[in-house]
């Protein structure tokens, strides 16, 4: 007789086959009939395997539950709206929700070779293609935020404002493509095919970028143009009672045509819905989230988790789908400053230069050192702090195409800002703290003159001995040829590249110097960053 | 915190009213009661049905038909244990018409476990407090897991890990982390167990 799992006595190759039937979901036959009849055999054994496989079952079904519980919500409202709408809203909502999965193995990165073919199989299902050619915007689609009939705002009636989503049918779009840079491929007919300038996006085709650096500009008859990202994808682009898109994944800047009233254009993510009547704006989708960015104009924004809405407005962003308020923010001045440091605790000097970054004006992300994870082109500026190793950041930034402040003097040559020799090419030193303004007209000199004290007392300064195609800021008093504080405009040459990739900059503040940063200290530092930023 | 606490969605405070507002028939409200409640009703289907689009449809089905009776909840057990009554006579319609098929194959695990599976389903009815108070109490034992097996459960099925992964990163064959996994799980029927023994003392 057999005794029962995790016991003294267990026989072990039954617990074997069950620990792999139950991850695997399956065994060969052979063993899966050893199984079977051992467990029709052995009640104990029977019920054994059925409490481990509650287990087994719950804690899957909770992992899920916990990685989709709002598209399962989100799944179960747009069920309801189905119910409560004859026009074909179960089709859409299906449909949108299959490029959804698909868009999601795609962020698994999963090679193009693998996740298409998928795409193209359900864009040819047949019961969806039906649905996708009857796509119309729904003549009841509510008025945008600009077309409040009372100027209170936007208003809602009816099923919309009940289930939160204006319903659609799909037909086709006067859409064209009219610039192409990397591979971009239009999705049509169960083909895939090279999209070309000029090619037509026609009823239920989609478009998708095919690598990170690649990009799609469509435009409509009307001049509206939507610019596609890369690793991006769309689907069911219409314009039938008014343009609508389907942005499954990636980014899409939009520059939106003024719309007549009554058909706004409508681009829905997995997250949620902007409806806007003239505007630039930009879309941003995640696995987890969906960011609007308005520059122009307004935009209603509905999420879908709720059927909540808001109105985004220009300089203004909303996030749908994480877990914080889902409300218009005013986006910082400056954009958003990446400060790299050594612990994401932040030791004084980064805690200080954290907050008067976000006094500048900057949204600021902080990260630690190592390989970059993440594309960081969209930010402002990447700071990297000396509490970093520089042997974790090592060149890692080297050819990163925007703007880097850095006072860790180790990495001045892993940026080709210097030469290599330590403590000749760079380094640091003990300083009184005071420094000698280079060129005191320049405006990176801060309005400041002749030697400045940038600490309150002796501290640690770090240097470098920057080439010829260099901007000098400041120097150690003594020591003309050693510079503190020093930066390279963009295309310069400097000894380790022959073109900075963006601005570059260097200063003198130290690990521990924060503290002692005296106003002209911090009134440089200021100086060197909003430089560093601006538009070449 | 472990990771896996924080993943796990909390009851929300404002419970009696989002109820009142979905019986007036708003979906939006029931949507967030959904939000909440989908983990431990997908957890009930999903001890007894492995394949998970199996689960999710049978969740979903359970949540439409809530929403559509929600005039009969009275609030006499609580919503959770309402929720888990109607998943378990979903459960119980899928488990009769898997169990028929399974009658027509033989020598198969699933054969062998169907109609315990069912049998388990139906006496559930008297025990559907019980089953929500484990299945709370697998949340609450997975907090308390060490930090080794609470890593593993958390790559396999909180992140959706593959046992080849995990066994790779861990250097370890996958037959060893299959095994892990099945003690990590013992354990936790260890620990259900004895906190539902504890409830019932106090």
């Amino acid at each position: 007789m057999t005794s029962a799992l995790g016991e003294r006595g267990r026989n072990p190759k039954l617990d074997a086959l069950w620990a792999r039937a139950s991850t695997d979901g399956a065994l060969p036959p052979d063993d899966e009939r050893a199984l079977a009849e051992a467990a029709a055999d052995d009640a104990r054994l029977r019920e054994d395997l059925l409490d481990d496989e509650r287990v087994a079952g719950a804690l899957r079904a909770l992992g899920r539950g916990t990685r989709d519980a709002e598209a399962f919500s989100r799944r179960f409202f747009e069920r309801v709206a189905a119910e409560r709408d004859s026009t074909g809203f179960v089709s859409r909502v299906e449909g949108r929700l299959a490029v959804e999965a698909i868009a999601r193995e795609r962020r698994r990165h999963e090679p193009h070779g693998r996740w298409l073919p998928r795409l193209l199989v359900w864009l040819t299902l047949p019961a969806l293609g039906a649905a996708a050619a009857l796509l119309v915007v729904d003549a009841r689609r509510e008025p945008g935020p600009e077309n409040a009939p009372d100027g209170r705002g936007p208003t809602v009636s009816g099923e919309a404002q009940r289930v939160g989503i204006a319903p659609m049918r799909v037909f086709g779009a006067d859409a064209r493509i009219e610039w192409i840079t990397g591979t971009v491929h239009l999705l049509a007919d169960a083909r895939q095919m090279p999209a070309l300038t000029g090619m037509r996006i026609g009823a239920e085709q989609g478009l998708t970028t095919i690598d990170r650096d690649a990009s799609a500009t469509v435009v409509f008859a009307d001049r509206t143009r939507m610019v596609l990202g890369g690793d991006s994808v769309i689907g069911q682009v219409s314009e039938a009672a008014g343009k609508s898109v389907f942005l499954a994944s990636g980014i899409l800047t939009a520059d939106v045509t003024p719309q007549p009233a009554d058909r706004p254009m409508v681009i829905s993510t997995p997250h949620g819905e902007v409806t806007v009547l003239g505007t630039r704006f930009s879309l941003r989708v995640s696995d987890r989230a969906t960011r609007l960015d308005v520059e122009h104009g307004r935009v209603r924004f509905v999420r879908h988790r709720d059927g909540a809405r808001i109105d985004v407005g220009a300089g203004q962003y909303a996030l749908s789908g994480l877990a914080q308020d889902f409300a218009a923010i005013t986006r910082p001045q400056h954009g958003t400053a990446v400060l790299v440091v050594g612990s994401l605790r932040l030791p004084p000097t980064d805690a200080l230069v954290k907050a008067r970054l976000e006094r500048l004006g900057f949204g600021v992300r902080v990260q630690g050192g190592g390989p970059l994870v993440e594309d960081l082109r969209s930010s402002s500026v990447v700071l990297i702090s000396s509490t970093v190793s520089s042997l974790d950041v090592n060149t890692h930034y080297r050819e990163l195409p925007v703007p880097i402040v850095s006072w860790e003097s180790w990495l001045f040559d892993d940026l080709g800002m210097t030469g290599q020799s330590e403590d000749e090419d760079f380094g640091s030193f003990k300083s009184n703290g005071e420094v000698v303004i280079h060129d005191p007209t320049h405006r990176l000199a801060a309005g400041l003159a002749g030697t400045v004290g940038v600490l309150s007392g002796p501290g640690t300064m770090s240097f470098g001995i920057p080439g010829p195609g260099a901007l000098w800021i400041a120097t150690v008093p003594g020591l003309p040829t050693r510079a503190v504080a020093f930066a390279y405009e963009a295309g310069k040459p400097m000894p380790g590249l022959p073109a900075a990739p963006a601005r570059r900059a260097a200063l003198h503040l130290w690990d521990d110097s924060g503290p002692s940063m005296t106003e002209a200290g911090w009134a440089l530092f200021d100086a060197l960053v909003l430089w560093a930023t601006e538009k070449s | 915190m472990n990771p896996i606490a924080s993943a796990i969605p909390a009851e929300p405070a404002d419970e009696a009213r989002l109820i009142a507002e979905s019986q007036r028939g708003d979906a939006a409200a029931f949507s967030r009661l959904v939000f909440v409640h989908q983990g431990r009703v997908r957890a009930y289907i999903g001890g007894s049905i492995w394949r998970s689009d199996v689960v999710d449809d049978l969740a979903q089905e359970v949540f439409l038909s809530a929403f559509r009776s929600l005039d009969t909840f009275k609030g006499d057990a609580p919503l959770g244990v309402w929720l888990l009554g109607i998943a378990r006579n979903k459960l119980l319609m899928h488990l009769r018409t898997e169990g028929r098929r399974h009658n027509r194959e033989t020598g198969f695990l699933d054969a062998v476990l169907a109609p315990w599976r069912t049998r388990r389903a139906e006496a559930d009815e008297t025990d559907l407090a019980q089953r929500e108070l484990e299945i709370a109490a697998l949340q609450s034992c997975l907090e308390g897991l060490p930090a080794h097996s609470a890593a593993i459960v958390l790559d396999h099925y909180f992140k959706a890990r593959s046992i080849v992964d995990i066994s790779k990163e861990l250097g370890k064959r996958e037959g060893s982390v299959r095994m892990t996994l099945l003690r990590v799980r013992q354990a936790l029927r260890d620990c259900v167990r004895q906190r539902l023994d504890g409830e019932v003392a106090t």
